[in-house]
This record gives C-alpha cells, structure tokens and sequence, in this order.
C-alpha cells in the first residue's frame, strides 16, 4: 500500500467511528460542541501516534498472550504525560479538554489500531496509518458535534450565526446537545454513509 | 509452569518502566501545576474583589487564611483587609463546592462583611454544555458571564432558586433547563456563607450583622466599637480564645 493511501484510508474508506464503528462512546459523549469535537480529536491523534510507535517497536519483545495489559499500560502512560503536560503548560486547553482527556485510555481506536495494525507493521507504516486515523477520528467528531451544536443551540463553534446575521427568535433544541440528539446524529450520518457505500458496490458491480 | 513466571516477570517490569517514567515526569511537571493553581486561586480572589474595593488597592489586599469545617472536611476561607492596620475584615472570600447534576460545581465567592455577595466566578464544573455548563458562559458582546451578574448584591445566607422561593428578595433565576446546577450553586454558597458566619460570630465581633446594617462606614464604626468593648470584656475577664479575632 502506498503511503498516500495508507494516511488518507483513514478519512473517510477506513474511518474508525462511521465506517469501523470503533469509539463510539467519545463520539456521544464528547460532540456537544464544535470545540470540544476538535480537542478529543486532537489530544487522541497524538496518544494515537506515541502509542502506535511504541507498540510497533516493541512488537518483537511483546509476548503474545499478554499483549493486551501491554498496550494499555503504553497508552496509559502516554494519556497521562499527555495530561500532565497539558496540565502544566497549556492550562487554558487543559481546563477545556480535562474531564475527557482520562478517557482516551479506554478508547478502542487506540487498542484497535494497536493491535490490528501497529502490531503487525512497520514504525513508519504505523505512525502513518495512526495520523490518517486520528484525523479521521477528528473528521467524524467535527461533523456530529457541528450538527449538534446547529441544532442544538443555533450557534456554530460558538458564534450564535443567527443573531449576527440578525434573526432573533431561534434558540435550537436542547434535545440535540442531550444524549438522544447524539445518537440520532450519529445514526443519520452513519446510514448516509452506509447507502452512499452500498450504492457505489452496486454501480461497480453493475459494470 | 515457567511460562507463567516469565509472562509475570514482563509484565511486571512494563508497568515498573512505565510508573518511573511518569514519576520521573510528574517531578518536572508537579512544580508547575501547584505554581498556576495558586496563582490561578489568588486571581480568581481578585476577580471577585473586583467593585468592593479600589481598582489600585485589588492587587494588594491581605487574605488571611483561615479554615472552616463543612461535612467533616476542612476549607479554607479567607478574611479580607485592605491594610495592614486595619482593625476589621471588609470582605470575606471563600470556595463554594456543591454537587450539581453531573459532579463537583467550585464557586469562588466574594461578599462584603454583611454576607451580601459582591461577585461569584463558577471555577470549576462538569456540567451538560448547553444546559450547566452555561454557568460559564460569556454571551456575544458581553464582558462577563450573565449566571455570575444574577447573584450580585444578594445576600450569600439565603440566596435562593427562584423555583424554590418566588417571595425571597434574593431569589436567582435558574439557567434554562440546569435548575438544578443553580440550585446546587445557591445551596453550597448558603452553607459556605453559614459555615463562614459561623465561625466568625464570636467576639470581637469582626463583621457587622445583615440586619443592621446601614452604611458602609456605620459598619465599620460599629465593628471597631464591638472589637474594642469585646477586647475591653475579655481583659476584664481574662479569658482567651477569641479565634475570630481581627489579628
């Protein structure tokens, strides 16, 4: 696979929340807004990175039957110097990324890729493969939570477009920042790219 | 049977590499955390000064630390001179911590020596965004949050949702759909204040009560006068004790 193919597969082909359906719970949890979208997707890219290099260094020293406790402990590790790093000297991202930074250790994207991917190959092949899936990641949080957060506050990365643009009146409906408005979200775009995925199988095999 | 011991023997040494990096790393980071929550707890002290005392003097009032008990625990407050010789506290700082709807909300909170509150600044929450979390939020083209701008000039003992009491004068209203994130910054303030006030109410009476009061100055007049007729009794007396005493 050429390494071209390799990053962008993520996007949108290989996507880890719409089409491998991994992460789902950030994915809810998290897209309330535009901003918070952004920095879950952000901070998992880099524990994303630093632990599939790491895996995939180590590939040949990890015994397989304990691989799993393994790759936590790597990517624990990561999450919490990320964290503390944070913590120390960007305390502005710090306070509005805090509660979910401690739950990129729990992520399955991260465990996924580890054990799928940077297990297998090379570390150049998986730090590759770990940038193209944590924007995919972040790709997937900045279109549920820019839906959301239209929807549901009538405001988009903050600005209330409405009110600048002069119409007063619409307020949005909280339904859509509360959890069931997650999950509607993630249902449509889920099913769009599901028929949209299904209908190019059948004009390929049409052909 | 061997397998067993190697398998533990790796694990083992992973999570041991693994705990020294990150104790080696939190020995550079720890310093510098501790540094910014300070200095983060000594603005936001400032932040809610902001009004009761000159915009010159806000950078150099003295917080006497002192502690109070709420649930078991011991919280710091703070009493609040503008110098160095004056004989009575102006205003009184403490950190509200109360249970809203999906955690901890911490509210710093400034009032005057009546318990009448100057400002608030909700510092720390995990509330639902859109709904609590709005506690935070600045609207467009307003300079500070509209949540805090309610419960100015209330009284911090009997500050109340408007849900709760409609008669009360110091009734809030309640964020739209985060009552009971309100609610919880009412209720933890009520027994902060009361805490507070608690501790505070022995002689020499070093704040003035809500009830009396008139003016600034008649405050200030009347608690010079109550600290020293206090001081007077205890001398006559001898007694000690006096921990609420203006230091």
């Amino acid at each position: 696979m050429s390494m071209m193919k390799n990053l962008t597969k993520g996007f949108f082909k290989e996507n880890p929340v719409l089409v491998l359906a991994l992460g789902l719970c950030p994915s809810l949890a998290v897209t309330t807004s535009i901003e918070n979208g952004i920095g879950m997707g952000l901070a998992a890219t880099a524990v994303l990175v630093g632990s599939s290099a790491i895996v995939s260094l180590l590939k040949k020293f990890i015994p397989g039957s304990v691989r799993i406790p393994i790759f936590i402990v790597i990517i624990a590790t990561f999450v919490t110097m990320i964290d503390l790093t944070l913590q120390a000297f960007i305390p502005a991202l710090s306070k509005s990324l805090g509660l979910f930074i401690p739950l990129i250790v729990v992520n399955c994207i991260i465990l996924g890729r580890a054990e799928a991917y940077a297990s297998k190959n090379s570390v150049f092949d998986s730090i590759i493969d770990a940038i193209g899936m944590g924007i995919g990641f972040t790709i997937a949080l900045v279109l549920i939570s820019s839906v959301r957060e239209f929807t549901g506050t009538g405001s988009l990365l903050g600005y209330p477009l409405f009110q600048l643009m002069g119409i007063e009146g619409f307020k949005g409906s909280i339904m859509m920042i509360l959890p069931p408005g997650g999950f509607l979200t993630m249902g449509l775009i889920l099913a769009f790219m599901q028929w949209n995925r299904l209908r190019k199988k059948a004009k390929e095999g049409g052909r | 049977m061997g397998n067993i011991f190697k398998l533990s023997a790796i694990l083992f040494l992973v999570g041991g590499i693994a705990a020294g990096m990150l104790a080696f790393y939190n020995s550079f980071t720890k310093p510098e955390i501790e540094k910014l929550k300070a200095q983060n707890e000594s603005e936001a002290r400032q932040y809610v000064m902001r009004g009761l005392f000159q915009k010159e003097s806000l950078g150099g009032l003295i917080y006497d630390e002192d502690e109070i008990e709420i649930g078991g625990k011991t919280e710091k407050f703070w009493k609040v001179r503008e110098k160095e010789s004056d004989q009575y506290y102006k205003a009184f700082v403490f950190l509200s911590k109360g249970q809203g709807f999906s955690g901890v909300v911490e509210t710093m909170v400034g009032t005057d020596a009546s318990f009448k509150i100057n400002t608030i600044k909700v510092l720390k929450h995990t509330e639902t965004p859109g709904l609590g979390a709005e506690s935070q939020t600045v609207k467009y083209g307003e300079s500070e949050p509209f949540f805090e701008t309610w419960f100015k000039g209330k009284n911090s003992l009997k500050v109340v949702v408007e849900k709760d009491d409609s008669a009360s004068p110091d009734k809030v209203q309640s964020i739209t759909g985060a009552t009971i994130t309100t609610r919880a910054v009412c209720k933890s303030i009520n027994k902060y204040a009361e805490a507070v006030k608690a501790k505070l109410d022995k002689p020499p009476v070093i704040y003035v009560d809500p009830e009396n009061i008139i003016s600034v100055e008649e405050t200030l007049k009347k608690a010079q006068a109550d600290s020293v007729k206090a001081a007077e009794e205890s001398a006559q007396t001898g007694t000690e004790g006096n921990d609420g005493g203006a230091k």
